[in-house]
């Protein structure tokens, strides 16, 4: 079922993903040419850029254009509605595998030469480091499709305030779990590269593991609200 | 064989003194066509929802085919045609890659069917759909919704926004399924034209209630056919 999607997904964006290559390859060029490190950043803004591009045309909400397919018709495909949301997570991340790969090779290329592999614990922290990313874009990507699906839901209302607030609320909500995040495994990182200190050390596993479980269940409630919102229609 | 339907104090708030839907009870029979009248905000469209289980009722009981759609029961959908004007097709596919994405979830589809559809309703299926008008974009919709040989047909304001020739033949083509299949037909409409000629039983919604819903004959009263819409009218007056 799922591959049905991903192939009309490719063809729909293989244009998007040729260019993508293409303009990849060029920055990498002038890269080795000029060893600018901006280029390096052009590159992650880029892949940025392509994954949101894309998530309107498979999320098939209201906010849309005449080019997309619109979530009346998928919800009213034969397929369980809880299986679909998980195909269209799917689908969503497959325009998030630039980012993701760009992510864990800067880094990888950030910490070799300066020899970072030496500090106690590098290895846990870098599998705690791809942890940290996967789950940052499932999160992101969840709200997302969960921002989309209130914006869609705020036009129903016929109070101008009301729709400029539950377009403010989820945008004030996201800008806090962001910062969560960064707090949670900036704290999570440190204590295990042993850059910081608790005056308890008895406590720094716990709170590794505090600052690893409240994204867990951060990123477990955005999904299950996007779910049951992706399931009826506003 | 078409599904039946069963309504019992069938309720839908958006909050707790707003109704869009009250207390509607009634027994659609399979094999059923049947007219969904009503004014305009008189909750067709809602009710369509419920039924296809966009929408979960906030009180009472729906059962389509003795399941309820808000369960989910996706196998069922397998043999129900959902068309809706609301209802946006991908502009930059061409009818024939929407035709072959669309024919891949039902596997009662059938291409003959399709190749009969799309000779009747003139849709060139080369086209791409950005390049159709809103009339021949519910065309298309018509097209893969009924190719599917549906047990139960629920179609939403769609003969709105087709022009007299599609409307008829749409509604002619619905009245032989329903004929032939026994295909139960929902169809929420306010255009009234040649309506009767198909229809089996009439049901009329004012501002979120049932206000009638009756067999043809009844409904009629003895009158003419040709008088179906001053009757609508005038019951749509008295509300």
């Amino acid at each position: 079922m799922i591959s049905h999607f991903l192939k009309r997904d490719l063809k729909d964006s293989m244009v998007f993903w040729i260019i993508l290559g293409l303009v990849s390859v060029a920055i990498l060029g002038g890269y080795w040419w000029s060893h600018s490190d901006s280029l390096i950043m052009c590159l992650g803004w880029l892949y940025f850029i392509f994954s949101q591009f894309v998530t309107l045309n498979i999320t098939g909400t209201l906010v849309r254009t005449d080019h997309m397919i619109s979530r009346q018709y998928f919800l009213s495909l034969p397929l369980a509605r809880n299986n679909f949301f998980f195909i269209t997570l799917i689908r969503l991340s497959i325009f998030y595998l630039p980012l993701w790969l760009y992510l864990i090779v800067v880094v990888s290329l950030y910490s070799i030469p300066r020899k970072l592999y030496v500090l106690p614990n590098f290895y846990l922290s870098f599998v705690v480091f791809l942890f940290a990313i996967s789950l940052t874009l499932i999160w992101w990507i969840s709200h997302g499709l969960l921002y989309s699906l209130l914006l869609e839901r705020s036009l129903r209302f016929s109070s101008s305030v009301k729709r400029l607030l539950m377009a403010l609320v989820p945008m004030f909500l996201f800008l806090t779990e962001a910062c969560v995040f960064f707090f949670c495994f900036f704290w999570a990182l440190k204590l295990l590269l042993g850059f910081g200190a608790l005056p308890y050390p008895s406590l720094e596993f716990p709170v590794i593991l505090i600052c690893l479980g409240v994204p867990v269940s951060i990123t477990a409630i955005t999904l299950r609200l996007s779910k049951t919102r992706w399931t009826s229609v506003a | 064989m078409g599904f039946s339907i069963e309504l019992q104090n069938l309720g839908y708030s958006v909050s707790p003194n707003r109704f869009l839907l009250d207390g509607i009870s009634l027994t659609v029979p399979t094999g059923a066509f049947v007219a969904l009248l009503g004014e305009n905000g008189a909750g067709k469209t809602t009710l369509m929802d419920l039924l296809v289980g966009f929408k979960k009722p906030t009180h009472g009981k729906l059962l389509v085919n003795d399941k309820e759609p808000a369960q989910d029961p996706w196998e069922q959908r397998k043999t129900i045609s959902y068309l809706s004007e609301k209802m946006g097709l991908p502009g930059d596919w061409s009818v024939a890659e929407f035709l072959k994405f669309n024919r891949y979830f039902y596997p009662g589809y059938s291409s003959e069917l399709e190749s009969q559809l799309l000779g009747l309703f003139k849709v060139n299926p080369a086209q791409r759909i950005f390049n159709l008008s809103a009339g021949e974009i519910r065309r298309v919709q018509v097209v893969s919704s009924l190719s599917i040989n549906p047990e139960l047909v629920l179609a939403d304001e769609i003969t709105a926004v087709l022009d007299i020739i599609g409307r008829q033949k749409f509604l002619s083509f619905l009245s032989e399924l329903n004929r032939t299949r026994q295909t139960t037909v929902i169809l929420a409409t306010n255009i009234l034209e040649d309506l009767i000629n198909h229809i089996s039983h009439v049901a009329l919604i004012s501002r979120g209630r049932l206000s009638l819903f009756k067999e043809k004959k009844q409904f009629l009263g003895g009158e003419e056919p040709s008088q179906f819409s001053k009757i609508v009218a005038k019951h749509l007056d008295t509300l």
